[in-house]
């Protein structure tokens, strides 16, 4: 009773530690997380990001993440506290997908150099995939976005575990925001896998520009060239591949993320070792409920076929 | 020394360290304990020697010690997953070795010269230095990465935080910024000139002398068994109360070598 | 002339003298000699079956046994009789083995395999890998991998077969190489997002060209334009003397839009 009338009283002022219902303190997530491994990964984590979040804001009124996330998404001097909240954002979304499976937590101590050198398993029907738990639209959709299962799993989980650092792997819904596309209809043409690193986000709407837009008083700060004579000179110059990729990639589409899983160490370190970045991604396969991931589908456009 | 030793042709293998058995079961007094050390070195470090060996056997690139196939491996973009892992493994034996304990006790004091250098470069004292690079460190380091105290070609000496797996020997590769979030004017002016330098040098070498005194790993590996997701700050603060000097007065150059 | 064995007894005559003390240590080659004994049957048979092939070399002319015309029986065959069928009789016969077959088939499906650099110098040569698992420390993932564990898998598994083997092997590989890749794409991409620079790939040299032949054009075509509206705003130019002008400077145009396609 107490303990909730102080939650309510921060939460009218600052940020409080989100909570997800099927991960309590104390307890493991089964076949996935030992207690203190979901501790690093969730509850030590959510609360270290919440602090940050609140130092960062410094008492000013609260706004959701998202609108954190959208405003502040360009501001490099505000950037702090779009990455702290951006990492709760992905961070609660990735864990509110996994929800355990039946198997015992491997023992850390034999997940050892053997694990690099393993054969890779070569069966073609893996445990918990979306048909087993009933998933048939989001099975359809995988099918028809990555040609099978197993491709997509090879994909999903091969992205992942080929990210060094910190980062995230999505499974998102590709929107096009093309002119003749009804902007209230939520539909998507395709689903992608996509890797964002740190607190890299997968909505892209609220970043769009921004290297153009640094570029561009970059220059005018360096050759104080005025605005006319800059346009003549600029309207007809190709970028490089890498400034494309950074500034044109994402002009039309939107992406909706369905499903993510967290590439950190701080998730699969203490339960996994060095060595167990790969249990721990079968692991997650397996504990992914697919129902929610399926809720968050929206409906597939039938008349915009891109490819 | 820095390197790992190469046994057989083109296996790297754990750099042996002295006392390494002692450590094992004491890990590194006031800064990691005995499993924490253990992860670090007898597995991670295990662990980037094996992938190091996996990626690059059978290639030209097979009898290079680690900090050669990063300076070699820096210019190309499609080996990046070499370079990752060699400075990787560079960059964690540093800081193993700047943070080895002493095997005499009460020799460990930073040597004059390097406090002179320091108060030259920074304009202030050594202990605020070491504050500033634990606050620096907890600001610009959102994921993985590595902290430096590094000494460029006029022997100044600079922090140099890098993120991943970025190395302090070739500047277009420090990986400084971090462009997942968005950049300020004048990082975007810094990396814009890096870019400019790049390219105006059609395809040479980018020359750069600048060496690491201090190395310290901001990697999950060094500290999440120890301290846990929270404390990483303390974990910098410790490291960099518990040098080993006799290792950084070393690096540091002297007109005397 | 009497066969020359002096050479050829050479372990016994130093064992007898080693008996007698004639010798004091044994020769460094006593033991080697010992386990490898030089061949005492010094006449050289004809071989009458390839043992490569199993076929035989030599065909002889069938006689009939009755008397010839001599009043003789002709009982074997002489050595005109004999009519070699192969003429390459004393060249080594071909070394044949199944892992030859599997590289050939491998690479024949594979031929972009072929397009990895292999190293030929060897510093060290180290082969005994345990072929139970696909990766080797020391060694490359490549053709060879699946070749040596087709033939592990076949050893252990002799009812997988042969095809079952060489499958088995063959998309452990694929899932390996899909792994490795897409490491190579992300490592790539996760360092240009943390600020790495690179100088110019082989795409960015192409966009550099290009660009250099669109800044020529643009220059050309803004002179063009000014030119041709400078001529639409002063129309006091005669027909007569646009009519004369008209060819020359039709050639022009050819000359320099040739030149920008250059």
């Amino acid at each position: 009773m107490l303990r909730s009338g102080i939650a309510f009283f921060r939460a009218s002022r600052s940020y409080i530690t989100p909570t997800l219902e099927h991960l309590n303190t104390g307890s493991g997530l089964k076949g996935l997380f030992s207690p203190q491994g979901l501790d690093n990964e969730w509850f030590s984590r959510a609360e270290h990001y919440t602090n940050k979040l609140n130092s960062l804001t410094n008492g000013t009124e609260e706004a959701p993440l998202e609108k954190l996330m959208y405003e502040n998404a360009k501001s490099g001097v505000k950037r702090n506290i779009v990455n702290y909240a951006t990492l709760l954002y992905n961070l609660k979304f990735a864990l509110s997908t996994l929800h355990g499976c039946p198997k015992e937590l491997p023992n850390v101590s034999d997940i050892d150099e053997k694990q690099l050198l393993g054969s890779p398993d070569l069966t073609l029907k893996y445990a918990n995939e979306p048909l087993d738990t009933g998933n048939e639209k989001l099975n359809a959709a995988l099918v028809f976005s990555f040609g099978s299962i197993v491709e997509f799993r090879t994909l999903l989980l091969n992205s992942n575990n080929a990210i060094s650092g910190d980062g995230f792997t999505w499974l998102v819904a590709r929107r096009v925001a093309s002119q003749d596309f009804d902007s209230q209809k939520l539909e998507f043409d395709r689903l992608f896998i996509l890797n964002t690193y740190n607190a890299g986000s997968p909505f892209n709407f609220n970043k769009q520009g921004h290297m153009d837009e640094l570029k561009n008083q970059y220059e005018k700060v360096s050759k104080e060239l005025d605005q006319e004579q800059y346009e003549v000179q600029n309207s007809l110059r190709s970028k490089s591949v890498e400034e494309a990729r950074q500034t044109e990639s994402f002009k039309d589409v939107e992406y909706l993320p369905l499903l993510a899983i967290d590439a950190s160490p701080k998730a699969w370190l203490h339960d996994y070792g060095p060595y167990g970045k790969q249990v721990y991604l079968d692991r997650v396969w397996e504990s992914i409920e697919w129902e929610l991931v399926e809720s968050r589908l929206p409906e597939r456009s039938q008349s915009h076929q891109l490819l | 020394m820095l390197s790992s030793n190469v046994c057989k042709r083109g296996i790297h293998t754990l750099p042996k360290l002295p006392n390494a058995w002692l450590l094992q079961q004491q890990g590194i007094p006031n800064v990691l304990s005995a499993k924490g050390f253990q992860i670090l070195w007898n597995q991670h470090q295990k662990y980037l020697c094996d992938k190091l060996t996996l990626a690059t056997s059978g290639t030209s690139m097979e009898s290079y010690f680690p900090f050669h196939l990063l300076l070699n491996t820096a210019k190309r973009p499609f080996q990046t997953h070499i370079f990752n892992l060699a400075s990787a493994a560079h960059n964690n034996h540093l800081f193993v070795e700047n943070i080895l304990p002493n095997a005499r006790a009460g020799n460990s004091q930073a040597s004059r010269s390097f406090l002179t250098r320091v108060q030259e470069s920074f304009d202030d004292d050594w202990e605020s230095v070491k504050e500033e690079m634990v606050r620096r460190a907890d600001q610009e380091i959102l994921g993985q990465g590595w902290l430096f105290l590094v000494e460029n070609a006029n022997k100044e000496l600079h922090i140099l935080l890098t993120q991943n797996n970025g190395t302090p020997y070739y500047f277009p590769r420090n990986q400084l910024f971090d462009l997942n979030s968005a950049l300020t004017l004048e990082e975007f002016a810094q990396l814009q000139e890096v870019r400019k330098l790049v390219k105006s040098q059609k395809g040479q070498k980018v020359e750069d002398w600048t060496m690491p005194l201090i190395c310290v790993s901001l990697w999950d590996q060094a500290y999440l068994h120890d301290y846990g997701v929270k404390n990483r700050s303390q974990y910098v603060k410790n490291v960099l109360d518990n040098l080993n000097w006799s290792v950084v007065n070393g690096r540091l150059y002297s007109s005397a070598q | 002339m009497k066969l020359q064995t002096n050479a050829v007894n050479v372990l016994e005559r130093t064992s007898a003298y080693l008996r007698s003390g004639l010798l004091k240590e044994t020769p460094a080659w006593y033991q080697v000699v010992a386990s490898v004994p030089p061949t005492t049957k010094f006449t050289r048979e004809a071989r009458f079956i390839n043992p490569s092939t199993g076929q035989k070399t030599v065909q002889w002319k069938e006689f009939d046994e009755g008397v010839d015309h001599k009043g003789f029986y002709k009982t074997r065959n002489n050595s005109f009789d004999r009519k070699p069928m192969d003429n390459r009789l004393y060249k080594a016969p071909k070394l044949r083995f199944l892992e030859d077959q599997l590289r050939e088939v491998f690479y024949q499906q594979h031929p972009w395999e072929f397009s990895r650099p292999k190293m030929l110098i060897e510093n060290e040569i180290h082969e005994n890998f345990d072929w139970c698992h696909m990766s080797q420390l020391g060694k490359p993932l490549d053709g060879e991998s699946v070749v040596q564990r087709t033939i592990y898998l076949l050893q252990k598994n002799p009812e997988l077969g042969m095809i079952g083997a060489y499958d088995k092997a063959r998309f452990e590989f694929y899932r390996l190489r899909m792994q490795e890749e897409i490491e190579q794409q992300v490592a790539q991409e996760e360092a240009e997002m943390f600020g790495s620079v690179f100088s110019s790939s082989a795409l960015d040299y192409g966009v550099e060209q290009e660009q250099r032949v669109i800044d020529v054009w643009k220059k050309k075509a803004l002179e063009e334009t000014e030119l041709l509206t400078a001529r639409r705003a002063s129309p006091s130019d005669s027909w007569g003397q646009e009519k004369q002008e008209a060819e020359p400077k039709r050639t022009g145009e050819d000359q320099e839009t040739e030149e920008l396609h250059l």
